[in-house]
């Protein structure tokens, strides 16, 4: 008796935690020919703020997964005055559970390049978390942003698990788009024709 | 007009601690007037292909090169037909195109995105300590402008990508053109486009 309680107790927390991390956020996008505003509500003035093309859009730095967890990315300085690139820091992410960092992620490679910034973003439409292959799990992307002449980066995504793993990879047009397209054809250039056979 | 002297002579400087001053269209149109006869300039190869090469853009192209090589942005000389070849690929010498892809802001000769121009004014990220410049899109439009922030862009991906440090001039050249596009693979099926174009025109 006790075992079952203490089961559908941990199935309550866990179909909570889903609940909340799977909640779509208060942003609109709207597209003109010239610009694409993405805008996120700001919940302390209740107003939506508006992003204008050239900005990176929608973009966040820490997402709750339920009452008591959350995931961050934190830029560590290491020398903030060092010549080379590279040695000024990294960005990691990390996991954080009842207040405690449980799981800490760097997140640039060797190989990698230096990236001016690593927000997440979201993984589907209007959504930060999103169980993409039906696992039970969710997943969320992060996006390596280094700025070049091409509009569409990209993205890592991770799953939620036990431990946070890799998942795959995914694209990200960084200055107009909201979420990540999946199963794309490589490309160089954005092609609209092209993005139709994307996810 | 001293103030607007004073940032000439300052810029370019390579050192992380000291005072940052910004490159405006007018300094950039300045520095060029000032500093054009500084330097020599050859009669560069036409990009094949590219009939809208006709080398009005030579001396703007190669001056950049030597100003920012001259103020210690780079240790190394950058062929200045890799950078036509850049621009045969970014904009087919087309200096005042702005891309009809959707959602995108490349822009002029070099195809500089508002982001990159963010990045390079501090607006957004710091990365770019030294030799900043602020522009906006429609400035950029301006082959002498587009020239000097794009130079300066790829002058900065080059001197700051994985194989900055590699023995091999052009696998250094290689990465700074495939960096100035996408960090990702599309990056290197751009440079590869990109030295092909450079390769021919030899």
């Amino acid at each position: 008796m006790k075992i079952l309680s203490s089961l559908i107790i941990i199935l309550l927390i866990y179909s909570c935690s889903v609940m909340i991390a799977s909640q779509p956020d208060n942003t609109v996008l709207s597209n003109s020919k010239k610009k694409a505003f993405c805008t996120i509500k700001n919940e302390k003035i209740n107003k939506f703020e508006l992003y204008e093309l050239g900005d990176l859009p929608c973009l966040k730095y820490k997402l709750k997964v339920s009452s008591t967890e959350y995931l961050e990315i934190e830029y560590i300085t290491l020398n903030k005055y060092a010549d080379d690139i590279y040695e000024r820091g990294h960005q990691v992410l990390k996991r954080v559970k009842n207040n405690k960092t449980v799981e800490v992620i760097k997140l640039r490679k060797e190989e990698d390049t230096y990236w001016s910034d690593t927000p997440f973003v979201r993984v589907r439409k209007q959504q930060y978390f999103a169980d993409l292959d039906d696992d039970g799990y969710l997943e969320f992307a992060v996006f390596p942003f280094s700025s070049g002449s091409a509009i569409v980066g990209t993205v890592r995504i991770f799953s939620l698990k036990d431990k946070i793993v890799l998942w795959g990879k995914g694209k990200y047009q960084f200055e107009g788009d909201t979420f990540v397209r999946l199963n794309c054809p490589n490309w160089s250039k954005f092609n609209p024709k092209e993005i139709k056979n994307c996810e | 007009m001293n103030g607007v002297v004073h940032r000439v002579e300052a810029h370019c400087r390579k050192n992380s601690k000291s005072k940052v001053n910004f490159l405006y269209k007018s300094n950039i149109n300045y520095i060029f007037d000032k500093y054009e006869n500084n330097f020599k300039y050859k009669k560069l190869n036409r990009i094949k292909g590219y009939k809208q090469d006709k080398g009005q853009y030579d001396i703007l192209i190669q001056f950049r090169l030597k100003y920012c090589k001259s103020k210690g942005l780079i240790n190394e000389d950058i062929d200045p037909l890799l950078v036509k070849a850049l621009i045969a690929a970014e904009s087919s010498f087309r200096e005042r195109v702005i891309t009809k892809m959707p959602n995108s802001s490349a822009t002029g000769l070099m195809q500089l995105l508002k982001t990159t121009m963010n990045i390079l004014s501090k607006k957004i990220s710091k990365e770019v300590r030294v030799a900043n410049i602020d522009i906006n899109q429609e400035e950029a439009r301006e082959a002498l402008v587009n020239i000097a922030a794009g130079t300066r862009w790829l002058i900065f991906k080059i001197t700051t990508s994985p194989n900055r440090k590699s023995k091999s001039q052009k696998v250094r050249m290689y990465s700074g053109v495939k960096y100035y596009h996408s960090w990702n693979d599309d990056g290197d099926v751009y440079a590869k486009k990109v030295f092909q174009i450079y390769e021919n025109s030899k």
